[in-house]
């Protein structure tokens, strides 16, 4: 079944245009670039132009801070609530289909979206940075170059590390989308809290208290390429992701296996 | 009846009750059982409980008492046996962005079984969309929307089809070619429950049906038993009092009764005119003479008509 869902994923006009965002960011940031280079040599946006990996640093960096939220917020908050607005969820339990087993490849896929979309982001930044300032290896100031292969490593790892900080959102839209009917409501539902997190993590009065935010450790894999590496850091973030997915999925298993389906 | 003694019927459920709220008991202890081969319909207002009825019986709902067994396996959420079921439960549910058929091919692989499997082609057919197959399906119309609900329900040939109100929303003509439909399913063995707020569809398509009016059961039996068991007759006339006498001493009525402006009695085996005849010739004016059978007798009681 898990074939059949990806396919009707990708038979979507919807799943193409939050994907298309995601790359089209990276594009635009690219362009600005070249049309207007930043003049300063204050942080890494500035020196965007000076080769495709610093593209993609900026543009993971940029894209996760908002759009990636909408992005992933909408393929798991719609999952199984847009079946049921469909008035196919009703359809697909009775064929039958275990409730677990719904939960299950619905989550799958979800998640597979996530990982893609943030893939893609690394990706296009990457190919648009080699068409328009070639490909350099990381240019940072004042810091161990390095080489290509090694950066190319770390930004894969970067990159799988901004798709696990998106899982206690994703959770949580998911976790709406098995009580809700209304599928709008469950991806508002996950953006809403990634944009609470963001800016109750912002507000530096809440200092002493923003690590309990999931997206608290959203920017610490730059740490990967602006070093020196803190590992534990990233291990923590990695971590701190597990109590809000184990809440948000436990309750989502625990009410979708004892609802009446209605819708 | 021993729960053993019921192994193999397509459908068994015993004291099934289900509560939304303190105030909302939708079905209150029903019991039923259909046999192999049998059209049953279940009749009733709506909001009866026949729709939460079919919910608990497909594992959508969760009953608070009582059991339900289809083929003598207890049905719970997701239960393999419901392989063997076909459904219509209220409206159609499809992919709005899809095609008609495309929409069956995914529904059918949802379950893990091959295409091949399923006569596609063939409930296709019953579908009837011509080119329409391949539109999307936010494109179709009501008709066509339920047609392919209908075909979707006999994706792999089910032994039992479980249809609430199949009908409803249908234009005359597409509510006959439906009810053919649902007629050549069962006369291929098929056995079918369906739901239908409408008499006159539960006595075209049906050979047996229960009446259920506020989640209890207040009627069960053979179609054709509930129709003919007794005939009811229902009488205005210009004098009641002397009509009531008269009735009184003919041997073919029985259980007079005065009726709001008329009589009402039921009649054993005789034709109507007898009684005209016997009327007319004591001198009481007849103004109106109709007949009801006993389902819709049973029907029009629990909606709380007075005969009209």
């Amino acid at each position: 079944m898990i074939t059949v869902e990806i396919r009707k994923q990708f038979l979507r006009l919807r799943t193409y245009i939050g994907l298309g965002l995601v790359a089209l960011i990276p594009i635009i940031l690219a362009a600005t670039f070249k049309a207007n280079p930043p003049q300063g040599l204050e942080n890494f946006v500035d020196l965007s132009t000076a080769g495709a990996m610093n593209v993609a640093i900026t543009s993971l960096t940029e894209v996760s801070a908002f759009l990636l939220i909408v992005v992933v917020s909408l393929f798991a908050g719609e999952t199984v609530a847009g079946e049921a607005e469909w008035g196919t969820l009703r359809y697909l339990l009775v064929r039958p289909v275990s409730r677990n087993r719904l939960l299950a490849i619905k989550l799958t896929v979800s998640a597979l979206l996530a990982l893609i979309a943030t893939a893609l982001i690394s990706l296009v930044a990457l190919a648009i940075g080699v068409v328009l300032f070639g490909w350099h290896s990381l240019q940072v100031p004042g810091l161990v170059a390095l080489s290509s292969g090694q950066a190319l490593e770390r930004l894969a790892l970067a990159t799988l590390y901004v798709a696990w900080i998106q899982a206690a959102y994703i959770s949580f839209a998911f976790m709406l989308s098995t009580m809700t009917d209304r599928a709008f409501a469950a991806v508002a539902g996950g953006v809403g809290l990634g944009v609470v997190s963001q800016i109750l993590n912002n507000i530096s009065a809440l200092n002493g208290t923003s690590y309990v935010y999931p997206t608290h450790y959203l920017d610490f894999w730059q740490h990967l390429f602006f070093g020196p590496p803190e590992t534990a850091d990233l291990v923590r973030g990695v971590l701190w992701q597990v109590p809000y997915v184990a809440v948000f999925l436990g309750v989502a298993w625990w009410w979708f296996n004892r609802k009446d389906v209605v819708s | 009846m021993r729960w053993r003694d019921l192994e193999g019927k397509p459908l068994v459920i015993e004291s099934l009750t289900k509560r939304y709220s303190r105030d909302v008991l939708a079905v209150d202890g029903l019991d039923l059982a259909i046999e192999a081969g049998s059209v049953f319909g279940l009749l009733g207002p709506n909001g009866a409980g026949k729709t939460t009825t079919m919910r608990m019986l497909l594992g959508l709902i969760r009953p608070d008492q009582g059991r339900i067994s289809i083929f003598g396996q207890t049905v719970s959420p997701g239960a393999p046996v419901l392989e063997e079921v076909g459904s219509l439960v209220e409206t159609p549910g499809f992919v709005p962005f899809l095609s008609g058929r495309k929409n069956l091919e995914l529904f059918w692989k949802a379950g893990g079984s091959s295409l091949s499997d399923a006569n596609l082609e063939e409930v296709l057919d019953v579908a009837a969309l011509g080119d329409a197959v391949n539109r999307k399906f936010k494109t179709y119309s009501q008709g066509m929307r339920q047609r392919l609900a209908i075909a979707q329900s006999l994706l792999g040939n089910p032994r039992f089809l479980v249809l609430d109100e199949p009908t409803n929303g249908l234009d005359p003509q597409q509510t006959r070619q439906v009810r053919s439909v649902i007629r050549r399913v069962a006369a291929s063995g098929t056995t079918v429950l369906l739901s239908s707020h409408l008499l006159s569809e539960v006595e075209q398509l049906c050979d047996h049906a229960a009446v259920i009016d506020q989640g209890r059961l207040v009627k069960c039996g053979p179609v054709a038993d509930l129709v003919s068991s007794r005939t009811t007759v229902y009488l205005e006339v210009d004098d009641i009092e002397a009509a009531c006498s008269v009735l009184g001493r003919l041997s073919i009525c029985s259980t007079v009764a005065a009726q709001g402006k008329g009589i009402s009695f039921e009649l054993n085996g005789a034709q109507r005119m007898d009684v005209v005849v016997a009327l007319v010739g004591a001198g009481v004016g007849v103004q109106t003479i109709m007949a009801r059978h006993g389902l819709e007798d049973a029907y029009i009681e629990l909606l709380g008509g007075s005969g009209q």
